[in-house]
């Protein structure tokens, strides 16, 4: 009997270690990425562009920018294309084993590589104009997007108690109007939530961009040619011999992650206290 | 207005509809055909077997083989999941079972935050830190102790430079982590309390109830779990292209540099200059493309049975 | 007899995927009464209360055979327009189902979907509040979400929206069994006071509720209709043994 409390006890000894190993990886890698960034974090880096290689000085302003208008664009095409598949799937296509599948397809198409999405923009987009452009980088990462967010989506919408649709029918309502007056306004938190994730993901994407928008070392907005973004520029600056460029990639890597852990707390905190007041049904995260 | 709303519906659902058939159907299936389109090249240079069992890559004589991206993919992405699995399953059992209420918030939200850190840094971080410390600490004593053993000393051959399988598969287990970790608490919680209440109510030990009750409940969504972290470990570019030192050799040794097929892409791309080579780097992405999508499916279908099992 | 029927059933026959549910049901319900469906659980009185407005349109495999008559016409025909039909028969469900909007237009909506505009939609969601007897409770607050009403008061809402539409026909299946006595008695008096303007069916599964409000009651089990008649006939003096087994409570 003692023994097999001993045994449990060092098996759950064993597993706190674990959470300990993961802590330790955490606090190793936040903390050299916050000392290291914030050291070299300055104005400049937001206020202007690159210098010539190798003359110290300069910043990052084109990538930022960059990097904006790279993933807003993408926003813009990804998000609708993902909410409206994710729609069909709740609301439309739940008892066709031919949509279903296709749901999973779409599921599948989230952890695909998101480098293949890249190569796919190259051949379509690349190869054509002869030339890197920003469009191709912002289509692949749009393809990126649409599978992760009609599956939230989708996640969402099933969780509506089927009553509170029942209800609108039986006041003779159509399923459009279901779907847009109650269905989406009860889940508009988690759908939203969703989104914000997604967004969150792309910012921090690198490999689909290496070979569609390329990098550029001047501010440009063009989006036929090609444009800085942020995570791109890290990995040159990181692979290059400059130390001044190792830490400029250390400041714009500290206020990468930072934005990207603040939208990711932000769309978690919504998902939270959104169905907090009103809603009674539990959503299990 | 009852006319109106009835076409409405119909244009609607079909514009819907068009977007769920976009998503599903045409979009994976024009990766595919693009993917396959330009390694048509290739694949007619080099057949199937020869580029899967060469590991000759030369842009100069055109001759390409993608044995060494293969199978440095598939070796760093396995010891990955080996020592990522492990720890995953543990920091699960750590919340579900362990963990007092206010403890398990914040582990859960530190996992939640690894996950969300972009790869790119996890790279870099690897680049500029771990890759030191694991050329001057860890591998030497890692040398030190193994290369005297039989059989595993070969292992652990080669200078010790920190770029290499072991530190690129160490950096890629710290990744998947968080997310094992999450599908295997998530596949916990779908145990009915009743279930371990019964266990515990024979006498069972909390570690018991988790090794006989817990874990074979369980037991579909954790493979799940593991084949969707191979999945996503498989696919992974910036974090390994810092890290394996592009190096297209078959890897003999933990300490070997060496190359997935992301590492081939992610630096070669934009240098491929003549139709054959771009054509060998599509074939490798096709390549890629096909294992993920055939291992994810794999996952996907593990992880239904236990949802159907139990629902 | 024939003057104030409302709707009547004819050889209805309902099949869930190849099951036979409801078996050869024949039954008048009459205007402005209160028609109670009572029965041991399983015994079909959802399954046909909601033949009544065609629920089972909304999932696959479900089948009808017969005729339900409501306006001179047979509702069970593919051809019927389902939209008219459920403004005409409403339907308030077991668990209160507000919508997540203000009170106010949560009562409005089944109006605002009729095309129903300004001034005449505030005059009918205040009649339907009144008559729901939810009015002041809620007169002051109507811009607040409906979630933060009562169960008792969420249920009374869904009854205002209900009949906000102005239907002939309300179904109701079991509406107070998720409240509590003081709810549920405040909700029978509602039903007592809406009959005179419409016709109500009511599931359930209390059989003193039946026996407090209803004009009508059917009794069912195993998917057919053993007896209807007037209320008191089926609890003083019912003709079949089976009814009068289960009223007295023998089996439950």
């Amino acid at each position: 009997m003692f023994k097999r409390k001993l045994i449990s006890n060092i098996m759950l000894f064993i597993s706190f270690l674990t959470a300990l190993y993961g802590l330790f990886w955490l606090f190793w890698i936040l903390g050299t990425l916050f000392v290291n960034g914030f050291k070299y974090l300055t104005l400049d880096l937001f206020l202007q562009d690159p210098t010539p290689p190798g003359i110290e000085g300069g910043g990052l302003r084109h990538a930022f920018i960059g990097h904006i208008i790279i993933t807003s664009l993408a926003t813009l095409i990804g998000v609708p294309i993902g909410v409206c598949a994710g729609i069909y799937y709740a609301e439309y296509g739940k008892n066709s084993y031919f949509f279903m599948a296709l749901k999973n397809i779409t599921d599948i198409m989230v952890s695909t590589p998101s480098i293949i999405m890249g190569a796919v923009m190259y051949a379509l987009m690349v190869v054509p104009f002869k030339q890197f452009n920003a469009i191709s980088g912002i289509f692949a990462l749009a393809l990126l997007m649409i599978p992760v967010i009609s599956i939230t989506t989708y996640e969402m919408l099933i969780l509506v108690p089927h009553t509170l649709r029942e209800a609108a029918y039986a006041l003779g309502a159509y399923k459009w109007q279901i779907i847009k007056d109650i269905t989406l306004k009860a889940a508009k938190f988690g759908i939203l939530t969703g989104i914000l994730l997604g967004v969150a993901r792309i910012s921090g994407e690198t490999a689909p961009l290496l070979f569609t928008a390329f990098n550029n070392a001047y501010l440009s907005v063009d989006l036929f040619k090609p444009m800085a973004s942020l995570t791109v520029t890290i990995f040159n600056y990181v692979m290059g011999p400059y130390d001044y460029w190792h830490k400029q990639a250390w400041a714009a890597a500290f206020f990468l992650t930072l934005l990207v852990l603040v939208l990711s707390l932000f769309a978690k905190a919504l998902l939270y206290f959104g169905t907090l007041n009103p809603f009674k049904w539990k959503i299990k995260k | 207005m009852k006319k109106k709303g009835f076409y409405l519906e119909i244009i609607i659902k079909n514009f819907l509809g068009f977007w769920a058939i976009f998503s599903g159907l045409f979009f994976p299936f024009t990766v595919f055909f693009i993917l396959f389109y330009e390694s048509r090249l290739a694949i007619k240079h080099f057949g199937i077997v020869e580029f899967l069992t060469s590991s000759a890559w030369d842009p100069v004589s055109e001759t390409f083989g993608g044995l060494a991206m293969i199978v440095g993919t598939l070796i760093s992405t396995f010891i990955a999941i080996l020592i990522a699995g492990p720890v995953a399953i543990g920091i699960a059992i750590f919340i579900t079972e362990l963990a007092p209420s206010w403890l398990k918030g914040i582990i859960t939200s530190a996992i939640e935050l690894l996950a969300a850190i972009p790869s790119i840094i996890y790279g870099m971080w690897g680049f500029f830190i771990l890759a030191d410390f694991m050329r001057s600490y860890v591998e030497p004593f890692l040398q030190k102790v193994f290369i005297p053993v039989p059989l595993i000393g070969k292992f652990f051959s080669g200078p010790p430079t920190g770029i290499d399988v072991l530190t690129t598969s160490l950096v890629l287990s710290i990744m998947i982590i968080p997310f094992m970790a999450s599908v295997v608490k998530d596949s916990f919680n779908l145990v009915p309390s009743v279930m371990k209440e019964s266990a515990h109510c024979l006498g069972a030990t909390k570690w018991e109830v988790v090794k006989d009750v817990v874990i074979p409940y369980t037991a579909s969504g954790i493979a799940g779990g593991l084949v969707l972290s191979t999945g996503r470990a498989l696919g992974e570019t910036m974090a390994v292209t810092f890290l394996a030192g592009n190096v297209a050799q078959v890897p003999t040794s933990l300490f070997s540099p060496f190359t997935t097929i992301t590492v081939a892409l992610a630096n070669q791309f934009t240098e491929a200059d003549t139709p054959l080579y771009l054509s060998s780097l599509f074939y490798l992405s096709l390549i890629l493309f096909v294992l993920s999508f055939v291992i994810l499916s794999f996952a996907k279908i593990l992880v239904l049975r236990l949802q159907k099992r139990w629902k | 007899m024939e003057r104030n029927v409302e709707i009547e059933v004819r050889n209805l026959n309902f099949y869930y995927g190849e099951k036979l549910v409801l078996k050869n049901i024949n039954l008048f319900i009459y205007k402005n009464k209160v028609t109670a469906l009572i029965g041991p659980s399983g015994c079909g009185k959802t399954t046909f209360l909601r033949c009544l407005n065609r629920m089972h349109d909304l999932y696959v495999g479900n089948r009808y055979e017969g005729e339900i008559i409501f306006e001179g016409k047979n509702i069970l025909n593919k051809n019927i327009d389902l939209i008219g039909l459920r403004s005409k028969i409403g339907m308030v469900f077991q668990k209160p189902t507000p919508f997540p909007m203000s009170i106010f237009d949560n009562v409005a909506y089944g109006l605002k979907l009729k095309g129903i505009k300004s001034s005449e939609l505030k005059e009918r969601v205040e009649k339907a509040l009144i008559d729901a007897a939810l009015w002041d409770e809620v007169k002051d607050k109507l811009k607040e979400s409906a979630f933060s009403l009562s169960g008792g008061q969420q249920q009374r809402l869904c009854i205002a929206r209900a009949i906000a539409v102005e239907p002939k026909v309300l179904l109701f299946d079991e509406p107070t069994s998720a409240l509590d006595p003081i709810s549920t008695s405040k909700i029978e008096e509602l039903i007592v006071k809406l009959k005179s303007k419409i016709t109500i069916v009511i599931v359930t599964h209390n059989m003193q509720q039946a026996a407090r409000i209803s004009d009508y009651t059917a009794f069912m089990y195993l998917g057919e209709l053993i007896e209807v008649g007037p209320t008191e006939k089926i609890f003083t003096t019912p003709e079949k043994k089976l009814t009068e087994d289960y009223i007295t409570g023998r089996f439950g």
